[in-house]
């Protein structure tokens, strides 16, 4: 029960943070699916900080649960106070897609709920065959939540040089969680990392479906819904306990913010402020998360920069900043003052690497890989990349689509993390072969959900498509 | 097409999950047990700071070897102690599959070597 709690506090703390930034209460009532999962994400990325906070001041312990609370409650107040002094107009009613015929809808529904309790199930027997998760969920995530829950005033031990090989320098929001859950249950039950990785794996299949409900209909997000649950790695890895599939629920949400800040105009502003909030939670999620940061940053740069259509670009960015600030902080100081700098990628020296990005093999064989791995990563029986590559041949591409410059955007930053992690492969200091197939297949899931997402935002929404036909 | 592609490879993983299930095997997973070979040597020991580690399971990359695994097994059923994996620490950690590597450990300047049961042994390194 304290677990649940915890989670809920998490939530709460996330919806009050929403609702402040965003001003109003109007878009949960408007939107209220695409709300609790952006707020659940946001929550559980500041309660994970919030403890690291609380741990350079004091150290990991149950005093923190006192501090959680009192800072909801002073979250509530200053939202109580914004609500009833500032008065915003309500969001622009923007056609939420187009609406489904009632027997595909239907159909659609039936399909889409068979999945959900057939994933449920999955996820439950897998868990309960690794209730510690995956190789590295104990090797490195559990192991520093571990030093942070177990250490006390020595929770810092968990950072000694002799625990090189579990990467100390990894950031510290899937430990930071898993150790807070410990702290309210009073014990390292291994219910607390199997709830978190069952959170973050629905919240991301909540987030695609309702943040597509809103930018494309129902339709649309429901067979991206099914599609991301069709694709049995992802609930495979999601059980592991491991960090990808909350980064990949923090990319997501970056983008889906994005594009929300184009298409629901009112408070345009405080979309962007939540951007960067969640931006910034994939840096402290994983180390990759630098990478996408980077790259979102720069492909919204590349289409919003010099058109003249594009209204109030300064004040977006500077929101972003306000948001991605705090994050930052946390994140540097982590960075700079306990993580050790040890990643063989950037220590490796200048002529090995120069010596790497001449050998041609080196390109041709991560090609290989990659392609070899899209069609197989997600475990499928029929490659769904395939499936979808048909599927965008059949249904066309809309004549007009909508919030054109954040797709092209949130295209632009997956495209540029990708050409990252190709890179990172040639320039691997590790056996390339070993690396390629340790790693790339996690790395690709990372950005699955969100490829899920730009896809369905780029495809005729299948009403349309029937209608385009017969008339 | 896309709906049926994703239900064949979601009822795929279901039906494996479920058939793959044994409920006699809950709790008798590889860390669970590991943790459990543990318990006795993990009351003789401090709560905090380092210990060694000594085993026959020994490889010279630990990334590359599974074997190694139980060392990373032991870092985490000991944690938040540190276990370093070397004999130079005032109390080391032994896990051992073998009685003629017990022997030879305990001629490296171990002494007060304590038998724990299931080829786990304290020693504490004489000088130290």
């Amino acid at each position: 029960m304290t677990l649940l709690f915890s989670l809920l506090l998490a939530a709460g703390i996330g919806l009050v943070v929403f609702c402040l930034l965003r001003g109003d209460l109007h878009t949960i009532r408007f939107y209220p699916w695409l709300c609790f999962w952006l707020s659940l994400g946001l929550g559980l990325g500041i309660t994970s900080g919030g403890l690291f906070v609380w741990s350079i001041l004091f150290h990991p312990s149950a005093g923190y649960i006192l501090a959680e609370l009192g800072l909801l409650a002073a979250l509530a107040v200053a939202l109580l106070y914004r609500v009833t002094t500032k008065t915003l107009a309500a969001p622009s009613q923007t056609q939420p897609g187009h609406a489904s015929g009632w027997g595909s809808s239907a159909l659609l529904h039936a399909f889409f709920y068979g999945l959900l309790i057939s994933s449920l199930v999955s996820f439950t027997f897998l868990s309960a065959a690794k209730p510690h998760g995956g190789w590295d969920a104990w090797a490195i995530w559990n192991l520093r939540a571990r030093f942070l829950f177990l250490g006390g005033e020595r929770w810092l031990d968990g950072f000694s040089g002799a625990l090189g090989w579990s990467h100390p320098d990894y950031p510290l929001l899937l430990p930071g969680l898993v150790a807070r859950a410990w702290i309210y249950a009073g014990q390292n039950t291994v219910i607390a990392p199997t709830l978190i990785g069952m959170l973050f794996t629905f919240a991301t299949l909540g987030l695609l479906v309702s943040s597509l409900g809103v930018l494309r209909g129902k339709s649309q997000g429901l067979i991206a819904g099914i599609v991301l649950m069709g694709t049995p790695f992802f609930l495979e890895h999601g059980a592991s306990q491991q960090a990808d599939i909350p980064l990949g629920f923090y990319i997501l949400a970056t983008l889906v913010l994005v594009c929300l800040a184009e298409h629901l105009p009112a408070g345009k502003n405080s979309w962007m402020a939540l951007a960067g909030v969640t931006a910034g939670f994939t840096a402290w999620t994983k180390n990759e998360g630098l990478l996408f940061l980077t790259s979102v940053i720069a492909a919204r740069l590349a289409v919003t920069v010099g058109r003249k259509e594009h209204r109030g670009g300064p004040s977006q960015w500077l929101f972003f900043t306000l948001g991605l600030l705090p994050i930052v902080a946390i994140f540097s100081y982590f960075k700079l003052r306990l993580a050790p700098f040890n990643d063989p990628l950037l220590t490796q020296g200048w002529q090995p690497a120069i010596g790497k990005l001449g050998d041609l093999s080196r390109y041709l064989q991560v090609w290989k890989a990659l392609l070899w791995e899209l069609g197989s990563f997600g475990n499928w029986i029929i490659p769904l990349p395939l499936v979808l590559a048909c599927y965008a041949l059949v249904m066309g591409k809309p004549s007009q689509i909508k919030g054109r410059q954040e797709v092209g955007a949130a295209v632009g930053a997956l495209f540029l993390v990708l050409v990252g992690y190709f890179l990172v492969y040639v320039l691997t200091p590790d056996n390339l072969d070993w690396h390629l197939k340790t790693s790339l297949a996690r790395l690709l899931l990372q950005l699955w959900p969100s490829f899920i997402f730009v896809f369905f935002l780029l495809v005729n929404p299948v009403e349309p498509a029937i209608a385009d036909r017969a008339s | 097409m896309v709906v049926f592609s994703a239900l064949l490879s979601n009822f795929k993983l279901v039906f494996e999950t479920a058939t793959a299930f044994d409920a006699e095997r809950l709790g008798k997973d590889r860390i669970t047990l590991h943790a459990s070979r543990l318990e006795r040597v993990k009351k003789a020991l401090p709560r905090h700071g380092t210990v060694g580690y000594i085993s026959d399971l020994k490889a010279d990359d630990i990334r590359f070897d599974p074997g190694f695994g139980e060392y990373y097994l032991t870092q985490y059923a000991l944690a938040p102690l540190v276990v370093a994996y070397s004999s130079d620490q005032p109390l080391v950690v032994g896990n051992f599959r073998g009685a003629a590597s017990v022997a030879s450990a305990t001629l490296r300047n171990m002494v007060d070597t304590k038998d724990f049961g299931n080829g786990i042994l304290l020693f504490h390194r004489e000088g130290k």
